[in-house]
């Protein structure tokens, strides 16, 4: 199981597909604010990390991947132009 | 011809030149960012000067070129090998164009259909680049440099910026942030998400991701890191190094100068009133010659201030001579260019060196020199380098080199042309040269190879097996030999098997032009030194008095002898008749001579070559000039011919 919900927390664990992309779409539009803990994330999949922008879910704990938490972090509020 | 386009055609190969120097060497450091204005300049301002006529395919190509460097001078795009072939084809096509209007006052016809190919070139060649979505964020790099300023103020090596903007159906085949982890490196990388997506309806297997990352990596490494998402990237090389030193450089890459243009055509007459000074000053010597025999002391003084004339003259002589010294720059320059697209045609892999450029010449060498060298390096690419596969299987490197040398000894240039090719086949020329019937001088058989060699400047002789588009119809290194010999040069060629030939020319660094007065006398024309002339007369037969076994006539008080030429050389001459007869009037050790010929010529500037070989000892000869319809015209001494 790489997308799971456990106490209001979305954790997202190993290497997140684009398999795992309609269960955490289901898990984020249940929650009004989702919160999603990164910390065993090895690789999130591009649909992935771009589902978490959109949906402003907010990083309770960030990636140990660097790259993943380089990514993750503030990348939401990064302007295009 | 109109002021405006006049000045247009000097103007328009320089900076035709400019730009092609300049993509050049971008081809070589295409991060050569000073390059990219100088080349955007030239061609701007060359566009510029096309609008003002009626040349709008020219017009219509230049402004394509145009968009395309300004468009990596603004985004500091690094220039890459499709867009530096773009302009150097659209460079190529402007300077034939320019030959065109300077010839015929017109483009040629096919320009209009050259030009809507070479735009479309540089357009696609734009479009490749920004990839399939047009750039809605032209700043991105700015941005990014601006939000990764803190974390890049220490940092000094040269850095690469990357955008990458995945296609929208990009997911189901391939994971963008895979493609973002490959690159080596990485100083900071940013995603976001444009246009930005909202919750409701949300399509998550539509991308929209926008990536951007700096990579401490060359743009080579990032760039083969990301390869397969081509079209979707832009990656830019920053130095920030480099980038404080533009901000503090000002102006081009080229040389501010401080020189003065002028039109060739002023120095010429400059030259040709010195020829006229230098006539006057020769009358000077003879009226000091005949005032010693009234006033010593007015004599003395006039002999004196003779002297200075003289010297003075002469001073202005050289110095006019070095007004028309110019670097051999001036023709080297254009043929990194042509070889290039030599090398291109005949799909040869050719590394072009240039060394000695710097060296000067007169103007009449440099600009002499350009044919024939130009036709010795289209015949090194084509038959002097081998093609890879060959060079390799020869275990040489694939690329073939070739070399354009110049050196300076003495008062001589000596320009080389080297290539690392198979070398030259003493057999086959010599065979060649028996199968064209060219003469020679010891039976071909007999000739030493490095004799056998120089067969090949011979003329109708070709060695090539078929005729190419580019060289091989057997007319050309004659015709070299010829140009180079016009110059008062020499060429030789030295070759050895399998390892390359190598051409070696000989210039004399100076033209020493010598002005002459060409006369007639029978149907031959002779030249004689100006230096010697005094004047010239025409006067009534009957003025002629015989005196002894010789004649001699009066003019201005004083008793000249006269010499008829044609008797001097010794060849049979006719009675006189009732005409005017024409004397040339020679001063010999401050003597005057009459020398009477059956007409004069033009005064012209030869360059006068020394007799060599049997006709050396034949006396009263100075030497030989080429004329300019390949006539030779023998150059007499006067006063050996008279003494």
């Amino acid at each position: 199981m790489t997308v799971a919900f456990d106490d209001g927390i979305i954790r997202l664990s190993g290497n997140c597909g684009l398999e795992d992309v309609e269960t955490l779409l289901g898990f984020l539009q249940s929650q009004a604010q989702p919160k999603v803990d990164l910390r065993k994330a090895h690789h999130l999949h591009g649909a992935v990390l771009q589902l978490l922008i959109t949906a402003r879910a907010r990083v309770e704990h960030p990636a140990e991947d660097p790259f993943v938490r380089q990514l993750t972090v503030g990348s939401a509020e990064v302007p295009t132009a | 011809m109109d002021e405006l386009l006049e000045q247009f055609l000097i103007e328009g190969p320089e900076q035709v030149q400019q730009a092609s120097d300049d993509l050049l060497a971008l081809e070589r450091d295409p991060e050569d960012m000073p390059r990219i204005d100088s080349a955007f300049r030239a061609v701007h301002t060359l566009k510029g000067s096309v609008a003002l006529f009626d040349f709008a395919p020219m017009g219509s190509v230049l402004h394509a070129a145009e968009d395309l460097l300004g468009d990596i001078r603004v985004k500091r795009l690094p220039i890459e090998a499709w867009m530096v072939s773009a302009l150097l084809d659209c460079m190529s096509a402007c300077d034939a164009w320019l030959t065109s209007i300077t010839n015929t006052g017109a483009l040629p016809r096919d320009a209009q259909a050259e030009s809507v190919v070479l735009s479309e070139a540089l357009r696609a060649s734009a479009r490749d680049e920004l990839g399939a979505k047009p750039a809605t964020d032209d700043k991105w790099f700015a941005t990014l440099l601006d939000r990764e300023s803190a974390a890049l103020v220490h940092y000094a090596q040269p850095f690469t910026a990357i955008r990458f903007i995945p296609k929208a159906d990009c997911y189901f085949r391939e994971d963008p942030v895979s493609h973002m982890r490959r690159i080596p490196k990485l100083l900071a990388v940013q995603m976001s998400t444009h246009p930005t997506a909202e919750m409701e309806n949300y399509d998550p297997y539509l991308c929209n991701l926008v990536f951007v990352a700096l990579s401490a990596a060359s743009i080579e490494d990032v760039r083969s890191s990301l390869a397969g998402a081509e079209g979707q990237i832009a990656v830019v090389c920053a130095d920030p190094v480099r980038t404080r030193q533009q901000a503090n450089a000002q102006g081009s890459p080229g040389e501010s100068s401080r020189s003065l243009r002028i039109d060739a055509q002023r120095i010429e007459a400059l030259v040709d009133m010195l020829g006229e000074m230098i006539v006057a000053k020769n009358v000077l010597a003879h009226l000091a010659a005949q005032a010693a025999r009234v006033d010593t002391p007015l004599a003395r003084a006039l002999t004196t201030n003779q002297g200075q004339i003289d010297r003075l003259v002469g001073d202005m002589h050289r110095a006019l001579m070095g007004l028309r010294m110019v670097p051999l720059a001036r023709s080297f320059r254009r043929f990194p260019r042509l070889v290039r697209e030599l090398s291109g045609k005949l799909g040869k892999r050719v590394d072009f060196h240039i060394r000695g450029e710097e060296v000067e010449a007169d103007k009449a060498v440099v600009d002499g020199l350009y044919e024939p060298l130009l036709h010795m390096l289209r015949n090194a690419v084509d038959h002097g380098i081998e093609d890879s596969a060959a060079r390799e299987g020869a275990g040489k490197p694939a690329n073939g080199s070739i070399t354009l040398e110049a050196t300076r000894q003495g008062d001589k240039i000596i320009v080389t042309v080297e290539d690392d090719g198979p070398g030259l086949d003493a057999g086959r020329i010599r065979r060649a040269a028996k199968a064209a019937g060219v003469d020679s001088s010891v039976p071909i058989d007999e000739l030493e190879d490095e004799a056998a060699l120089d067969l090949i400047f011979a003329p109708g002789l070709t060695t090539a097996k078929e005729v190419s588009e580019v060289s091989g119809r057997g007319v050309g290194l004659d015709a070299v030999r010829t140009a180079v010999d016009a110059l008062g040069g020499h060429i030789a060629i030295a070759s050895s098997p399998g390892r390359g030939t190598t051409a070696r020319i000989v210039l004399p660094q100076a033209v020493i032009v010598t002005p002459v007065l060409v006369v007639t006398v029978g149907t031959e024309q002779f030249g004689i030194p100006i230096d010697v002339v005094v004047e010239t007369a025409r006067f009534a037969a009957d003025r002629i008095a015989s005196i002894r076994s010789g004649e001699a006539f009066v003019l201005r008080n004083e008793t000249i002898p006269l010499v008829r030429l044609a008797a001097l050389l010794g060849t049979s001459f006719a009675e006189r008749g009732g005409a005017d007869v024409k004397v040339l009037i020679a001063s010999v050790d401050a003597e005057s001579v009459g020398i009477e010929v059956d007409d004069f010529g033009d005064r012209i500037d030869v360059l006068l070559r020394p007799m060599t070989g049997i006709l050396a000892s034949v006396p009263g000869i100075l030497g030989s000039a080429l004329l300019g319809d390949g006539r030779v015209l023998m150059v007499l001494n006067v006063p050996e011919l008279i003494g």
